[in-house]
């Protein structure tokens, strides 16, 4: 059901871990629904310098999230903020219907983490 | 059957902390066996297996196709995230210890990697279930 970009990034994520002391952190989901992500942020003025995710879920959570990852690292907080779950998707070309929440989850995850940034610095 | 099944269940919870046997060990078939894994989620255990040539199942038989976690197993009082990290597996009159040992060597790297991976697990985090 998942395409070959799904398994292949499920078993070699990228981006994985914690940042310590990092600039902002993101977590969205919960353990009743099944998945948790979490993204931590090293943020250079306005720019995402690195960033790495922890998440609780199944192998498309864990796959979108390695992917919106690479996709805000290097961007501005602006630039990052555009970017939509159908960009996650479409890096990953395609997820079954009833996993695409979990591409919503990782677009959300890099939200919270940019919100939690900017009330952290007003 | 039995004896193989029991083995397969002294392997896992002698060698992967954090594991729970759901139900019964005497009222229950003699090929079953239904484990959480703690801090870990069900479907990524499954594919990661699935991926190691090994066949298991998440949930129960009836409930197969649902993203929801057993019905069952919450009605035992199991928490969402255990029941979500349930994995159900079922032995043949075929199966080998050979292939019991390949699935739990499989098994411990496995949730070794998705609990690295999981904001819920932290290695200091001592004690956190009973088993």
């Amino acid at each position: 059901m998942y395409s070959q970009k799904v398994i292949d990034t499920f078993k070699n994520p990228k981006n994985v871990g914690a940042i310590e002391n990092p600039d902002a952190v993101g977590t969205v989901g919960n353990s009743n629904c099944g998945d948790i992500m979490k993204i931590y942020l090293k943020i250079d003025g306005d720019v995402i310098t690195d960033v790495k995710f922890e998440t609780f879920g199944c192998a498309a959570a864990v796959a979108t999230s390695s992917v919106a990852t690479e996709m805000v690292k290097g961007k501005t907080l602006d630039e990052a903020l555009k970017i939509k779950n159908s960009d996650v998707i479409a890096a990953l070309d395609g997820l079954p219907a009833q996993k695409i929440h979990c591409s919503v989850l990782a677009e959300e995850a890099i939200k919270a983490a940019i919100d939690d940034y900017r009330s952290r610095n007003n | 059957m039995a004896k193989l099944r029991d083995y397969m269940r002294d392997r896992i919870v002698k060698e992967i902390p954090y594991v729970k046997i759901n139900g019964s060990m005497s009222k229950r078939l003699p090929n079953n066996l239904n484990v959480s894994f703690q801090y870990v989620e069900g479907e990524s255990i499954l594919l990661s297996l699935d991926l190691d040539g090994i066949a298991a199942s998440s949930g129960s038989a009836c409930s197969s196709g649902s993203l929801e976690p057993s019905h069952v197993l919450l009605a035992m009082g199991l928490t969402a995230e255990l029941a979500h990290g349930s994995i159900r597996f079922s032995l043949c009159k075929d199966t080998t210890k050979r292939e019991i040992d390949y699935t739990v060597d499989c098994l411990k790297t496995v949730i070794e990697k998705l609990r690295y991976m999981s904001p819920l697990f932290k290695p200091d985090d001592k004690g956190a279930i009973n088993v």
